[in-house]
């Protein structure tokens, strides 16, 4: 999880920077990019653990952690969320982009 | 065995020839020989082993010995004259055999796997500390990473609360404690970070031109000079046109080490930076000296100011790595640190490098005019300098002297207007010059000119001027600030003087910060609020009346459909309300027209798009 943070870290960085933002600003959004996405990727990861879970709860995570990278400047991977939300239905779907997306975290 | 006469000569001959011992010693020694011999004396036997074995200093001695021995033994063998003498010495032969190799052979064995033993258990704990080190290392570089990450974090928040002065009071004084307080734990993160990087050489040097003036001012702005008023603080920089290829921003770090230490340890007196240049037959010499009027230190406390973690006063705030940073950066950027210090006056810390590599500074003001307005004659020898540089490239330097005359010039509208007008005056020249320049500018005249406010030499609340500096600038400082006025007036064509109130709606808490600081930065004096979801929302509607919002379509509770509904059911006078969306399909699009909502604004946020819609807001 770490590294995929990290990641996306760097690219809003460089994102940021493109729009003229002083570097203390950067430095606050990404502080605080970087919390909202551990956040949503740990619960990302308890959901992976969980049985029950309902469709709309895999698309809300999903759509969330979409829209932040979107945010963040990291459209590759928000796009890559888009694919597979489409594909919740089919079987093992979300276990699929949950584990491509985070290496780190336990199938 | 008792030797004979002719034994005990022999002897004594070989003695003397031998290890150079008097008639007298060698006696002696041919007597103690005798007592071994007759296996009287055993003590001798031991000194004799010892000085064989253990005697690993004088080696020239040991094989003497051994050839006197072995030498010995063949003659007293040759000389025997009986069977039973023969017999003994043949046993003494093998004991000398014995001492000699086997003994030795086993002693030196023993030593071998001893010596083995000592070097693997002293590796292994090297080891164990080297990885122990490396764990430390990388412990506080992560720690400090993350900390500098963090406090980052924590000082541009504080710094947004500053700029939205939100805060009065006390709490604005909480406020300023709470920066106060961030920026100490900055620095030391910060000192941290560095010895880290310099004692796991990963320190890495920047090379890059840059004006040793300029550096020196961006140093003083590093250090809170003016914190203690009894301290004066003085800047005598060196008139010098050219810029330096080096490592700038830890050049700097030296010069603020040697502030820093100068401000913490001069409770009343004076702080002097100067600059020094000296020319070598390849390139210039540059000292950056800094000398205080403090508490001094003595010999000893000197010795040990660059040790890590040292502090020649314990009450002072600091970890004590500063000066030894200084050093260790002085070294990489091979230059040379001088130090001198006397117990009660005050010390002198100085670093000088080597530039080999210097460009002159290009003037961009070719064909310009420049106005200087110099009310003090003493003023007029450090800015000859800088008016015969301007010159020398072409600029039309004007000096004048004449207050009254400088005044009637910028008041009468058909006066030639300047490029840059600078003021060099007393603090009171320049607050009655600050209106001057708002008159003139409300009167849309010297637009274009860009005025600067030289050496004030105390800070002062001036407004209109639009570079204040307290010290002198530097050359390349006016180039520099001349392309940032353009930058800048570029900038104020699109920045909007918009008034709107805007709400923002976004679960996440950095979906909002991105949306605010993005507005912010164009429409200044626009108000924005944000949400972090749908009842919040709409307690916040109740109190103020926003002219647009921009919802999150997907939010937890109340999602953007349900919050736009229950708020055309709470206010029949809706603004215009945005989505803001990440999903953005022909079904949303639809969804969205058919809901209520003026229009979508898709994720990520494209300012261009955003602004358009401000500005038609707006008009």
């Amino acid at each position: 999880m770490r590294k995929i943070i990290q990641e996306i870290e760097g690219t809003a960085r460089s994102y940021f920077q493109q729009f003229g933002f002083a570097e203390e600003e950067i430095t606050a959004l990404t502080a605080q990019g970087k919390r909202d996405l551990e956040t949503n990727l740990n619960t990302l990861a308890s959901m992976l653990t969980r049985s029950g879970r309902t469709m709309a709860e895999e698309d809300s995570i999903l759509h969330a952690l979409k829209g932040l990278m979107l945010q963040l400047g990291d459209t590759a991977r928000a796009e890559t969320i888009n694919e597979v939300r489409e594909r919740l239905d089919e079987e093992k779907g979300f276990e699929t982009i949950a584990t491509a997306l985070l290496e780190e975290v336990p199938a | 065995m008792k030797m004979t006469a002719k034994q005990r000569a022999y002897f004594v001959r070989e003695m003397e020839e031998t290890f150079g011992r008097s008639e007298a010693e060698s006696n002696q020694m041919v007597e103690q020989l005798q007592r071994v011999l007759s296996g009287q004396d055993q003590e001798i036997v031991y000194a004799l082993q010892y000085s064989l074995f253990r005697n690993e200093d004088h080696p020239e001695y040991v094989r003497k010995l051994i050839h006197f021995l072995f030498h010995g033994f063949s003659y007293l063998y040759r000389s025997a004259e009986t069977e039973e003498e023969r017999e003994q010495l043949h046993v003494g032969n093998e004991m000398l055999f014995n001492y000699l190799f086997v003994d030795r052979y086993l002693y030196a064995t023993t030593m071998e796997r001893r010596s083995n033993a000592a070097q693997h258990i002293l590796k292994n704990v090297s080891d164990q500390l080297n990885d122990l080190l490396t764990t430390q290392e990388r412990m506080l570089a992560n720690l400090s990473h993350e900390m500098r990450t963090s406090l980052n974090a924590i000082t541009g928040y504080l710094a947004l609360i500053e700029e939205n002065h939100v805060l009065r009071g006390e709490e604005a004084q909480y406020l300023e404690k709470a920066q106060s307080g961030a920026q100490s734990l900055q620095s030391l993160v910060k000192d941290l970070l560095d010895i880290t990087k310099l004692n796991s050489n990963q320190l890495e040097i920047h090379a890059e031109y840059f004006s040793p003036h300029a550096m020196l001012l961006d140093a003083i702005n590093h250090v809170p000079i003016m914190d203690n008023p009894h301290v004066v603080f003085g800047f005598v920089p060196a008139f010098f046109p050219y810029r330096v290829r080096g490592d700038k921003m830890h050049t700097m770090e030296v010069v603020i080490n040697f502030l820093s230490n100068a401000f913490k340890y001069t409770e009343a007196g004076n702080v002097k930076l100067e600059m020094h240049v000296e020319t070598l037959p390849r390139g210039v010499q540059i000292g950056f000296r800094v000398t205080d009027t403090g508490v001094g230190m003595t010999p000893e406390q000197v010795e040990n100011i660059f040790t890590p973690y040292s502090r020649y006063q314990m009450t002072k705030q600091g970890l004590g790595l500063g000066m030894y940073i200084a050093k260790q950066l002085t070294e990489r950027l091979g230059g040379t640190l001088h130090v001198s210090s006397t117990p009660g006056a005050g010390s002198a810390f100085e670093v000088r490098f080597i530039f080999d590599d210097i460009q002159p500074v290009e003037c961009p003001h070719r064909g310009k005019k420049i106005f200087v307005f110099l009310e003090s004659e003493e003023a007029r020898f450090a800015e000859d300098e800088k008016a015969d540089f301007f010159r020398a490239s072409g600029v039309d330097v004007q000096v004048y002297h004449d207050e009254a005359m400088v005044i009637g010039y910028l008041l009468d509208p058909q006066s030639e207007t300047p490029d840059i007008l600078v003021i060099h005056g007393t603090p009171s020249t320049y607050t009655k010059f600050d209106p001057l320049i708002y008159y003139l500018r409300s009167q849309r005249r010297f637009d274009r000119t860009l005025f600067l406010a030289e050496e004030t030499g105390i800070p002062l609340p001036l407004k209109y001027f639009d570079e204040v500096c307290q010290y002198s600038f530097d050359v390349s400082r006016y180039c520099k600030i001349f392309t940032e006025r353009s930058e800048k007036k570029r900038e104020a064509v699109v920045e909007s003087d918009t008034t709107l109130r805007i709400l923002v709606v976004d679960d996440i808490t950095t979906n909002r910060d991105i949306f605010k600081l993005f507005v912010q930065k164009r429409y200044p004096h626009a108000e924005i609020d944000t949400a972090g979801g749908g009842h919040e929302a709409l307690a916040m509607c109740r109190l103020v009346s926003y002219d647009v919002m921009f919802l999150d379509l997907k939010m937890p509770g109340l999602d953007g459909y349900q919050l736009l509904q229950r708020l055309q059911t709470d206010h029949p006078a809706l603004p215009p309300v945005y989505a803001f969306s990440a999903d953005v399909y022909k079904e949303t699009y639809r969804r969205v027209k058919e809901s209520g909502f003026t229009g979508l604004l898709e994720k990520p946020l494209q300012p261009e798009k955003l602004f358009a819609l401000i500005e038609e807001l707006s008009t």
